[in-house]
């Protein structure tokens, strides 16, 4: 009974968990630039998603290592220093863009310019981690999450064009602006495939002591709240596809998003936007601030552990706090929370076979995971996905940034 | 018993004697001498190890940092090797960490940072 | 990264003592007497005699950048041929001179070293 509400309580918090200002921002952007014709992309990076989660548990399941430590161990220290100083300035700027998204949640309400909420936003974020406990981060903020359940009943209640929705499903040619097309479309897999969710992922199943019976469970909570928050995402690209294509808004300035839910809903639908990104985006910071001082602490081979207490884990914490010192200046300064989001996905999608390929190599060693290594189908999609995620990444930034379209 | 040196044992977890984290094993130090066998004296942990593995300036540099921390410091922390337990998939010291100067850097955070941070 | 060779104190009487780091014993060419390269050291493989642990043999093979891009290559299908490839030494403590650490030698000629299968060790 206890392991069926645990599993229920992951497949939920998946679910909370998976949109944030990168997945909402980048299916807006699909959905008001090229209606459905994106849809592809949400799925195909839920699906990905879905698998590395599935992977990252198993691994910390059988192998009883994260997977920065395993790593570490079996690469030795240059190959874990250089990826680790690439990802850690590229989810810095990640979790810049969700500290921002909460700061610009937080203007939607008050009206009060964003910069001037990201000391305090910070702070909030640093409380919980430093006061809190990892369920309630777990449990508590990813559960409220659950608000952006919004987005699929504004989708159903405006009715998508549901031909021109499954459509959408197969991926095909844009009719206009082929590498904006491109970069939304990787921007979209680096929002959905963001390597903190799995060491995040793998760090908490140590946590709770996961073995070999927790597989079962790990392959339902991935696959389900993983599913389900592809789902969600789906959902924020069609109303955008309904709301703002008719109107020619292409989103391009942060103060356009809440038109996603308050043009159908008015002043009830700003709020619930609002609070839907607040909610979300602190979860997010949370949550990569963590994986980050987890993927440190765990290649350094120092003690950590969001339940311990600060004065157990003096250098993980302050890690996190760094961390989170640094992404609060980016906005502080002023930064455009939106550029900030549109080119820090794509940076994680050009990132990912830094991130990925690693692990696989991990994931197909048997001295770690026995007979529970991955199957080729497995390897091969994910490496498919993440260098070619990576390539586009690397042609459409340049044209995206200098070309300004 | 044979030990694979780089596979099994350098850049693995170490354990103290209760179980704490007590770094990764960051070096491995040999003893040879003319006409005898090559014998693993030692394993070393901490950055001024670590940071020589990259570069033996910034090792260097890490050194002369650390030496300002107190008597005793500025050289490598080092255990001998034959007084380490290899329990796959990580290895355990017979003392406790608390006691060593790898957790010097931790204390000295504790001290000087976290003590201050009300409710902490 | 030179090898650390710096003369220490010697623990037991005789001829003074050397130390060597085995990290910067990685990734270093070993050649055989004629010169010819056996590949570079990825393993050092230590036994138990007493209370100490000895050096009994050293593994030569690709380096680590190649065995690294060999690991990524072995998850695609059929990439398994790539691997075959290789060639790895196990060169045994008795055929080896690491009198100069920067520039490990073997006594003897490579023929009479022991070929490795890829894979094995």
């Amino acid at each position: 009974m206890k392991r069926l509400l645990s599993v229920a309580l992951g497949i939920v918090t998946s679910i909370g968990g998976f949109l944030e200002i990168g997945s909402i921002t980048t299916a807006a952007q699909a959905g008001a630039d090229y209606r459905y014709q994106l849809i592809w992309a949400v799925l195909l990076g839920a699906i990905c998603i879905a698998l590395l989660i599935e992977m990252s548990g198993r691994f910390a399941a059988v192998s009883k290592h994260t997977i920065a430590d395993a790593v570490r161990e079996r690469f030795g220290v240059h190959f874990f220093l250089v990826p680790l100083f690439l990802l850690c300035f590229v989810s810095i700027l990640v979790l810049a863009a969700e500290i921002g998204g909460v700061a610009v949640a937080i203007e939607m309400i008050t009206g009060i310019h964003f910069p001037v909420w990201a000391l305090p936003v910070g702070l909030l974020a640093w409380g919980l981690l430093w006061y809190g406990t990892f369920s309630i981060i777990e449990n508590g903020i990813t559960l409220l999450g659950l608000i952006t359940i919004a987005f699929l009943i504004a989708a159903l209640q405006l009715g998508p064009d549901w031909h021109a929705l499954v459509a959408g499903i197969a991926p095909s040619l844009p009719a206009k602006q082929p590498s904006h097309y491109w970069f939304i479309a990787v921007s979209i897999l680096g929002a959905s495939v963001s390597p903190y969710l799995f060491y995040f992922y793998s760090a908490g199943a140590i946590e709770e002591e996961w073995d070999e019976s927790y597989l079962g469970s790990n392959r339902l909570v991935a696959g389900a709240g993983m599913g389900f928050g592809g789902f969600l995402n789906v959902a924020v690209l069609v109303v955008a596809a309904l709301v703002l294509a008719p109107r020619g808004i292409s989103v391009d300035k942060y103060q356009q998003l809440p038109l996603l839910l308050s043009s159908p809903w008015g002043r009830i639908g700003l709020g619930v936007f609002a609070l839907s990104l607040f909610v979300t985006c602190i979860g997010a910071t949370t949550e990569i601030a963590l994986a980050l001082a987890y993927q440190i602490a765990q290649g350094f081979g120092w003690n950590w552990g969001e339940d311990l207490e600060p004065s157990g884990d003096a250098r993980f914490s302050l890690t996190y706090t760094i961390v989170l010192l640094l992404a609060t200046l980016l906005v502080a300064i002023g930064i455009d929370p939106l550029k900030l989001t549109t080119l820090s996905m794509a940076l994680t999608a050009a990132s990912l076979p830094v991130a990925i390929i690693p692990f696989l190599v991990l994931m197909n060693d048997r001295r770690y995971l026995g007979e529970h290594t991955n199957g080729w189908l497995g390897n091969l999609s994910i490496l498919v996905v993440c260098v070619l995620a990576s390539v586009v990444a690397i042609v459409s930034i340049p044209l995206e940034i200098g070309g300004g379209s | 018993m044979r030990v694979h040196l780089v596979r099994d044992v350098l850049d693995k977890q170490l354990l103290d004697i209760s179980g704490q984290n007590a770094g990764k094993v960051d070096g491995i130090v040999l003893e040879t001498r003319p006409g005898a066998l090559m014998v693993v004296r030692y394993i070393e942990v901490g950055p001024i190890t670590l940071a020589r593995r990259i570069n033996r300036r910034l090792g260097d540099w890490v050194a002369q940092l650390d030496a300002r921390f107190g008597e005793g410091r500025g050289v490598a922390i080092r255990f001998p090797f034959a007084r380490v337990q290899l329990e796959s998939p990580s290895l355990r010291i017979d003392v406790s960490a608390a006691s060593t100067p790898i957790m010097a850097f931790e204390r000295w955070l504790r001290r000087v940072v976290v003590r201050h941070i009300p409710w902490s | 990264m030179s090898a650390r060779a710096a003369a220490s104190a010697p623990a037991t009487l005789g001829e003074p003592s050397r130390e060597i780091h085995l990290e910067s014993l990685l990734g270093k060419r070993v050649h055989d007497t004629a010169g010819h390269s056996l590949g570079r050291i990825e393993e050092i493989i230590a036994e138990q005699r007493g209370v100490d642990w000895v050096v009994v043999e050293v593994l030569a093979g690709p380096g680590a950048m190649v065995a690294r891009l060999l690991e990524i290559s072995a998850l695609l299908p059929f990439a398994g041929l790539l691997q075959r490839s290789v060639s790895r030494h196990r060169i045994g403590w008795h055929q080896l001179d690491l009198s100069d650490p920067d520039h490990p030698r073997t006594t003897v000629r490579h023929d009479e070293i022991e070929h490795l299968a890829s894979g094995s060790s």
